[in-house]
Parts: structure tokens; sequence; C-alpha cells
């Protein structure tokens, strides 16, 4: 990211000059307080938004440069846990992890061991046939992190995934995470949980104001 | 990979089954397609009448034996000469019976005088492939020396194309009109719809589906649902038309020419739904198209 800015309709510049780079296979946070702009950074980097200044570059694509379909195409690489879940209310549990690899066209006897597999790691392989309206709190948001990580994106993005889950599962969760960062996918991740950041030792990126900080020197990651 | 034997499931689809929308949405597209159907009948009956009655006043003239002297002799000469007339396919004499039925309405009944001359009228039908005109007709019965007017009914016929053309015109603004509303209908509907699945969409959006993918889904929807409520439509059309015929089955079809479901009429409601079917889901791909061209 070089000089991005981006702003909502006409309104003002909620981002203003970000430069960010992530290296593929890096680990990084991101914190800042409430309003200081870290969704709608989140936003512009798994393409729900545009810049409205400035040059975004994701896996070596100029993405003002790319067409809807190669947007499509690049978001398939791109895992998102939302921080508002985003399930699908009338999908069970199983169609809602197994959604990003249906709209990717693969076929239902490809994946159904993966995302039953996936489902027992998060815990709810007894949930597999439930709707998310039946869940708490704390399982739909590992249901949308299953979501997020079933079709091994490339890069995972998640606002605040460890907000609504008890620490045990947090710690569980992270351990995922790490995992994935271990298997190659570059992750970033947004929370208020300066906890769990600082335990992580990953490097750190603040937003305050709409405006991003250096990343301050990477500690050891400390192992769970 | 499924280890079991059993196929796998149809996986469901990506919009919910059922949403407020869709209901009332249905009974307008079936109440619009039933109107539809009414008015392609009878647009369809309109053109199938209005050339019937064309070709029966294009065809035929009448000639009225204006001689009351040797009035029989004039008349056999008269048919003798129309039939070997070029053009002439065939005569039917109208007596003195024919001619008084005709005044019946006006005088009464047993009012004429037996005595009292009448005209004698000859219906002349003509050969529809090259028939013959008025001249030619006029200009062999005053060579035979008969005293007689021809009515090619073209003050009729000129009334009549002017009605004919008002009723095919109206009808086919109304089927026009209707189609119309159709498409809006479903347009707005598809909207609707839309911003009440914006979750759905903007899900599958961001999980990397193609912008054709998410609207397969909506057409998939929309066209089905059209299917359904054209059906509806058309077959609530087909029962109030047939019912219609079966009331007037025993008239002769003169002032009831609409209502006549025959093998075109029924063809009319079968494609009725199957063009709402279409047309409801080009709309919903359209709309969901540009409303994702929008959204970014």
């Amino acid at each position: 990211m070089n000089g991005l800015y981006m702003r909502y309709s006409h309104g003002q510049d909620v981002l203003h000059n970000i430069n960010l780079n992530l290296a593929p296979g890096s680990f990084h946070f991101l914190t800042g307080p409430s309003g200081a702009g870290k969704s709608s950074l989140l936003k512009l980097i798994y393409l729900a938004r545009h810049c409205s200044r400035g040059h975004l570059q994701l896996f070596g694509h100029n993405v003002a440069q790319c067409n809807r379909n190669e947007k499509a195409l690049l978001r398939r690489r791109v895992g998102v846990v939302f921080q508002e879940f985003r399930l699908l209310d009338h999908l069970s549990v199983f169609e809602n992890i197994a959604l990003p690899l249906r709209a990717a066209g693969i076929k239902r006897e490809v994946y159904e061991e993966d995302v039953v597999e996936l489902l027992s790691w998060v815990g709810l392989g007894d949930a597999i046939n439930e709707n998310p309206r039946a869940l708490s709190g704390g399982e739909k948001q590992r249901v949308a992190i299953a979501r997020a990580v079933v079709a091994k994106p490339e890069l995972l993005i998640a606002d605040e995934p460890t907000g609504n889950v008890d620490p045990q599962m947090g710690i569980r969760l992270m351990r995922l995470f790490v995992e994935l960062n271990r298997l190659g996918s570059t992750v970033l991740i947004a929370s208020h949980d300066l906890q769990l950041v600082r335990a992580s030792g990953a490097p750190v990126l603040t937003i305050n104001e709409g405006r991003l900080s250096p990343p301050k020197a990477p500690r050891k990651r400390g192992r769970k | 990979m499924n280890q079991t034997d059993q196929p796998a499931p149809t996986p469901p689809s990506m919009l919910p089954l059922r949403s407020r929308e869709d209901g009332p949405l249905f009974f307008v597209i079936a109440i619009i397609i039933f109107l539809a159907c009414i008015s392609a009948l009878i647009t369809r009956a309109a053109f199938v009448s209005a050339a019937q009655w064309r070709n029966d006043l294009n065809s035929a003239m009448t000639v009225q034996i204006k001689d009351t002297r040797d009035q029989a002799i004039k008349v056999d000469r008269a048919a003798k000469v129309l039939q070997a007339t070029k053009g002439v396919s065939s005569i039917t004499r109208y007596g003195r019976e024919r001619a008084l039925d005709l005044l019946e309405p006006w005088l009464g009944k047993g009012n004429i005088p037996d005595d009292l001359p009448l005209p004698v009228l000859l219906g002349v039908r003509l050969d529809p492939k090259a028939p013959a005109s008025k001249e030619v007709i006029m200009l062999a019965l005053s060579a035979a020396d008969i005293n007689a007017e021809v009515d090619d009914h073209r003050r009729w016929s000129s009334e009549m194309n002017k009605a004919t053309t008002f009723i095919q015109l109206f009808s086919i603004a109304a089927l026009g009109l209707l189609l119309a509303a159709s498409v809006a209908v479903t347009g707005f509907a598809t909207r609707a719809s839309l911003a009440a699945r914006r979750n759905v969409v903007n899900t599958l959006h961001l999980a990397g589906a193609f912008d054709s993918y998410i609207a397969r889904e909506f057409e998939r929807r929309f066209g089905t649902l059209g299917l359904r409520a054209g059906l509806t439509g058309a077959a609530l059309a087909g029962l109030i038309v047939g019912g219609a015929q079966l009331l007037s089955g025993a008239s002769s079809g003169v002032l009831l020419p609409v209502f006549r479901l025959d093998l075109t009429g029924f063809g009319l409601l079968v494609l009725a739904p199957v063009l709402t079917g279409f047309l409801g889901a080009l709309t919903a791909r359209l709309t969901v198209l540009s409303n994702l061209r929008e959204q970014e």
C-alpha cells in the first residue's frame, strides 16, 4: 500500500496516507482505539472498499487495474473473519463454513471431509447441521473463523476474532492462526486484546485517527 | 472425498427459501399474467374476427334487381349473366320471402300487401383468388339490359376496417402495457429482494463469488417464481375462457368470437408462463448485476 486514502461516500478521509507492506508469510497485529480506522483499513485490504487515492497491490496485482472477476479471484485468496460474523441464518453450520468453497465452484464431495474435520477442530463437530441462530456468540465466532480458513487462504484477515470466546478457546483459535501462518498464510489480526497481542510476540501496527504508525519491532512470538 | 456410496445431497440454495416479498409478488405476477392471457386471447380473436369480417365483406356483393316488370325473367337472366361472369363463384337468390323477412322488423308481420312489388336480391359470392369488381358486374348486367343496383359493401367495409383496427391497436397496447408492468414489477421486487438479502449478497461477494454466480442464484429464484406465478395466471385465464366457451357453446359465435380456446389459444396460455419465467430470470439477472456494480 502506498499513500492510501479512503473515504465513505462524499465524507472526509477516514484513512490518511497509509503506507504498508505485508510480507508474504508475515504475522501482524493491528491495534488502535475504536473509530481509529482499523476496520476501514481491513476493508480496503479484503477489497470491500475502494481507496480514494493511492496505490494498492495485492498478491502482486494492482487492484485498480483489475476487473470485477479478477477482484473476485483475489478475494478467494483472502480469508476474512468479520467482527459481526456475517453468518447466513438460512444455511446450516456446515454450509456456512463451506460457502467460500461453493462460491469458488468446488464440488461438495471434494470439500466435505475437510469441512467436517475443521468443524471438529473448532469444537463444533456436533453442530454440523445446526442453524447459526441456535449457536452462542462464541460458537458463531468459531464458525466464522472456520469459514475464513477453510479455503487455506494466502492472506487471513481477522477483525477481533477472539472477542466473544472464552480465554481457553481464544488461545486455541490463536493457535489455529499461528498454524496457518506456519503453513505460509500471511495473517493480519485487528484486536483490542493487548494481552493477547503482547503474548504473541508478533509485530504490531498501530492506527490512530486514520494514520498508521510504523510497525513496532517484532518480539519473539510466545508459544502457547 | 465422500466415502459413502450414497450420492452427496444437492447443496441448498444460497438464498433463503422464502421471504416476505415473494408471496405478494407471486400474486401480483399471477394476476398480471391472467390479465395478459385474457388480453392476448382477445387480441388474437380480434385479428381473426377482423380478417374474417373483412373477408366476408370483400368476397361478397349484393345485386338488387330494380325492374318489377317481368321480374322473374329478369332475375333468371341476371343470375345466368352473373354466373357466367369471370370472378364470380356462386349466386344465391333471395326471393320475396327473404325480402319480407328483411322488412319485417320495420313494417311488422303481415302489413305488406301481396301485390306490393318488392325488389329481388341476389347474393354474389366472389372468387377469393380473382374477385370480379363492382364495375365488371354492373357492365355485365347493363349489357343484358337489366336495371340493377350493385352494393359491394364498401362503406361497411371501411367502417369495419376502422373498428377492427381500433380493437386490434387497443388489444396490442393493453397486452404491451401488461407485459411492461410484469417486467417492472419483477424488477422492483428483485430490487426489494436484493435489499432484503443484502447480507447474503455481501457475504458471497466477499467470499470471492463472481457476479454471474450471485446473479444466477437470483435468476433461478425469480425465474421459478415467474414460471409458477405465470402458470397460475394462465391456468386461471384458461378456466375462465374455457368456461365462457362452454356457456356460449350454443351461440353462433357472431357476438362472442373472442372466447375461443383452440390450439393457438392454448399455445398462448402455455407460452405466457414460459415467457414470464424467462422475463423474471432476465430481469433478476440484470437487476442484480447492475446493483452489484453500483455497490462498489
